[in-house]
């Protein structure tokens, strides 16, 4: 059974094992610092359908069916899919995994979608609720464009620290029991919500970045552990000036994440 | 160290790189003079051709405006207004443009609660304006000119 410790965090009794995983991505991705890190990449983002939001769809489903095949196990096995997107009520991800057969646990945690889709389920396997689940997101620039910003051919400016919404789906097989080698998700910390103020939707770093400080230091003073104890802490979505921003406050907290921090933006640190 | 939102506000704008604004308003100038001199140079030749001041500056309008439709529709329009900004905002084109790109993008909603629906969903706040402070202006030229006479 997952214990509490410190404040917020919590230990695992059972750890999964993410067993498989599969990323793809569109074109923009390809040509970016995680380029080659990707299953498989795409020019066309459009995949043949009519709409962006069944591209999205596609997406999504490529990438479970591939994970599904990496970890050799047939997808209608499977005893929950966790997945969520960016589109009004998960509609992406509702639709991708319909025929599936598969229990399904629609989640909305925007940029933070696919770790509190692999902290559910890690704590759904540590219970024994599941003994295989699969944890997913995707998202599309076209669709969340639409969604969040403005249409696609509207002719506008972007500022200097606007970012720009990945076209791919991630999704991750974990199992109650697994190879060796396999890694294993020990602690679960679901972050308090942490506003400082920022209200430019076009700097999504500088909003973010204090709860992601606030939930690495709060992460590291329950466990007792230091950000050195780790090869590396990552952070999503925070981009160039986020991860700036991020560092400075942490600092400013006594905790130094040089050297052992990366980013979607600064990959490779 | 528990951060104040002035103290963090100040610190996110010391990180952000600045706009180049220089840069942006050269282009826009540019891209805005090109358009409005292209607009001048079809209305001179429709007036050389004998058309009227009042339906020759009608026609350089809708001109304008079929063409950023076009140019909205073929993906080309934000392109250049990606380097112009106000250089094609400000025209009469970044009006079409404003409506012609959700009318697009709202078309497999339908054509009633889709295109219909969403065609104004940018441009709206602008009509609205426009037209109630038309409307106020109207109301005090009528005093105006009512009490003057």
């Amino acid at each position: 059974m997952a214990a509490r410790i410190g404040q917020h965090t919590i230990r695992l009794t059972h750890p999964p094992c993410v067993i498989a995983h599969a990323g793809l991505a569109g074109k923009k991705e390809k040509d970016g610092p995680l380029g080659a890190a990707f299953d498989k990449t795409f020019d066309d983002v459009t995949f043949g359908v009519p709409s962006w939001e069944e591209a999205e769809q596609t997406l999504l489903r490529t990438a479970m069916e591939l994970a599904a095949k990496k970890a050799d196990l047939p997808l209608s096995k499977l005893d929950l899919i966790l997945a969520g997107d960016l589109q009004n009520q998960c509609t992406a991800s509702s639709f991708a995994f319909a025929g599936s057969g598969v229990p399904f646990c629609g989640l909305y945690g925007a940029c933070s979608t696919m770790a509190l889709s692999l902290s559910v389920a890690s704590l759904l396997l540590d219970c024994g609720a599941c003994s295989t689940a699969a944890a997913a997101t995707g998202s599309h620039f076209c669709t969340a464009e639409r969604q969040f910003r403005k249409p696609l051919e509207y002719g506008g400016q972007r500022t200097p620290t606007a970012q720009w919404t990945v076209t791919g789906a991630g999704a991750a097989i974990l199992a109650a029991t697994g190879k060796k080698t396999d890694p294993r998700i020990t602690h679960v910390h679901f972050g308090t919500i942490t506003d400082l103020g920022i209200t430019d939707a076009a700097n999504m770093g500088a909003a973010m970045a204090p709860a992601a400080a606030k939930t690495i230091g709060d992460f590291l003073r329950d466990t007792g552990t230091a950000p050195q104890d780790y090869d590396l802490i990552l952070t999503g979505d925070l981009g160039f000036v986020g991860s700036e921003l991020l560092l400075e406050l942490l600092r400013r907290d006594g905790l130094n994440l040089a050297g052992v921090h990366s980013d979607t933006a600064t990959a490779g640190v | 160290m528990p951060i104040s939102p002035a103290e963090y506000a100040a610190m996110a704008k010391q990180y952000a790189p600045p706009s180049t604004l220089g840069k942006d308003c050269l282009k826009a100038f540019l891209c805005g003079g090109a358009i409005c001199t292209l607009a001048q140079l079809l209305l001179e030749g429709l007036l050389k051709a004998g058309v009227a001041a009042d339906t020759g500056r009608l026609i350089v309008m809708l001109a304008l405006i079929a063409l950023t439709a076009v140019l909205t529709a073929t993906g080309v329009f934000d392109k250049l207004a990606k380097h112009a900004g106000a250089g094609t905002a400000v025209p009469i084109t970044g009006f079409a443009n404003a409506v012609v790109a959700p009318a697009l993008e709202s078309k497999n909603e339908g054509f009633v609660l889709g295109t219909a629906a969403q065609m104004f969903s940018i441009a709206g706040p602008v009509i609205v304006f426009g037209c109630s402070s038309a409307a106020l202006y109207g109301l005090i030229y009528f005093i105006i000119t009512k009490a003057g006479a």
